[in-house]
């Protein structure tokens, strides 16, 4: 039995899905979903919609708890959160301010609900969508505002498996 | 089948012919516990016990109150005091295959409750023990393998089976089914356990006595069936034989004593 903790075998499986939202533009579309190695400082309006892994705080509380007698060959359980950002489309896209908000919240609510019914991703023993606390803005790197949210993961993984 | 420690999303339980894995919450304790009649002497240091009978249950199957027609946990479980055939396949980290840990039996619901929890309106359903009318009252082992996870069959089983024990075994067992579905005529079928010395197609043959005979096999059918033979091979598989139904959804499990 050789424990590991297979958290970029996560981010590639969340990047590996397909999920299919509407865009500002009203189409529909497949959202584009960044693994930790495609992070870039770029994201613009092309770039949406997009989920992408929240480079400041992206794994939080992660914990490693012994499950079973045996020390260092006992089972063990990993758990933490992955916290991604979900950039819906520029703040400032229709003729008012908040003319895109209801679509970012339909498009939001399809990423939840799909994460949400698809908890067998390689590389975890279980993941569902964590808290939602902060729906919209968002900000990219250039400080620009984006319609949005932060989408967060709670993760769980037997360390043997 | 997979080795190694699983969760309990992976179990799946079946209800008298019914699937209601996706509106139970949780289930069990379930197994085998023994009264322990004291027998300590004047002069023993510590207290000694003996084992007394066994009583083989699932202790609750916890669910939401479903009213689902036909199929809901309220329809199907609401009647207490009844006798009850269940079958628990325990997937480990996916879903159940051949070969996996299995439970079941025909055990006696004693009460139906609902309640809140939380807000929503969820049901309890306490089993007291192997009920007193079931088909026959079996050795002191409750748990088993799987032999067919629930799905479709449409032809009969010329796969190899599964070696659950490492061994033959000289004390019997019996087998738990459970049909959710099916299709054709007047859906008549026969479900049955195979076993082999050699885990070959070829080598298969029927368990004598572990077959339902020529059934009707709509959903909601259930039972338990006890080998009449003792010796049981080492290799096992399931069997089906169609007879009007060309289709037929079944879940089965097999325990040796």
């Amino acid at each position: 039995m050789t424990d590991s903790i297979k958290l970029t075998t996560v981010t590639a499986s969340i990047a590996t899905e397909s999920i299919t939202v509407t865009n500002a533009a009203g189409a529909s579309v497949t959202l584009a979903i960044r693994d930790i190695s495609a992070l870039t400082n770029i994201i613009s309006a092309e770039s949406c919609p997009l989920l992408t892994p929240r480079p400041a705080q992206f794994v939080t509380g992660l914990t490693i708890t012994r499950d079973t007698f045996g020390a260092d060959a006992a089972y063990k359980t990993v758990k933490y959160m992955l916290n991604y950002l979900f950039f819906f489309c520029p703040l400032g896209q229709g003729a008012t301010l908040y003319e895109k908000f209801d679509d970012m919240v339909t498009a939001a609510a399809v990423i939840l609900n799909y994460f949400g019914t698809h908890t067998n991703l390689s590389g975890a023993t279980d993941i569902l969508p964590g808290v939602v606390e902060d729906f919209e803005p968002v900000i990219n790197a250039d400080g620009a505002l984006y319609h949005g949210c932060g989408i967060p993961f709670a993760v769980t993984q037997f360390m043997e498996t | 089948m997979t080795v190694g420690r699983t969760t309990d999303k992976w179990s799946r339980i079946y209800w008298d012919g019914y699937d209601i894995s996706g509106i139970s919450r949780s289930l069990g304790p379930t197994g085998i516990v023994y009264d322990e009649p004291e027998l300590t002497t004047l002069q023993d240091a510590v207290k000694g016990y003996q084992a007394g009978h066994p009583q083989l249950n699932c202790a609750a199957v916890n669910g939401v109150l479903d009213n689902t027609a036909t199929t809901g946990l309220h329809t199907v479980a609401q009647t207490a005091g009844a006798k009850r055939t269940l079958l628990v396949a325990y997937g480990q980290l996916t879903e159940p295959a051949q070969g996996d840990v299995c439970f079941g039996g025909q055990f006696m619901q004693g009460a139906y409750q609902s309640n809140s929890d939380g807000g929503a309106m969820v049901v309890t359903m306490p089993f007291q023990g192997w009920a007193a009318d079931a088909t026959f009252n079996p050795d002191a082992r409750p748990f088993g393998i799987l032999l067919h996870a629930l799905s479709a069959v449409t032809a009969v089983n010329s796969a190899v089976g599964v070696d659950d024990n490492g061994g033959a075994t000289a004390k019997g067992g019996y087998m738990i089914y459970q049909v959710t579905a099916s299709s054709g005529g007047a859906h008549t079928g026969t479900i049955k356990v195979q076993d082999a010395a050699v885990n070959t197609d070829i080598s298969f043959a029927d368990l004598t006595g572990c077959t339902t005979g020529v059934i009707t096999v709509t959903a909601g059918v259930s039972g338990i069936v006890k080998a009449t033979v003792l010796d049981i091979r080492q290799f096992v598989r399931w069997q089906i034989v169609l007879g009007t139904a060309t289709s037929l959804t079944f879940a089965l499990g097999l325990v040796r004593a």
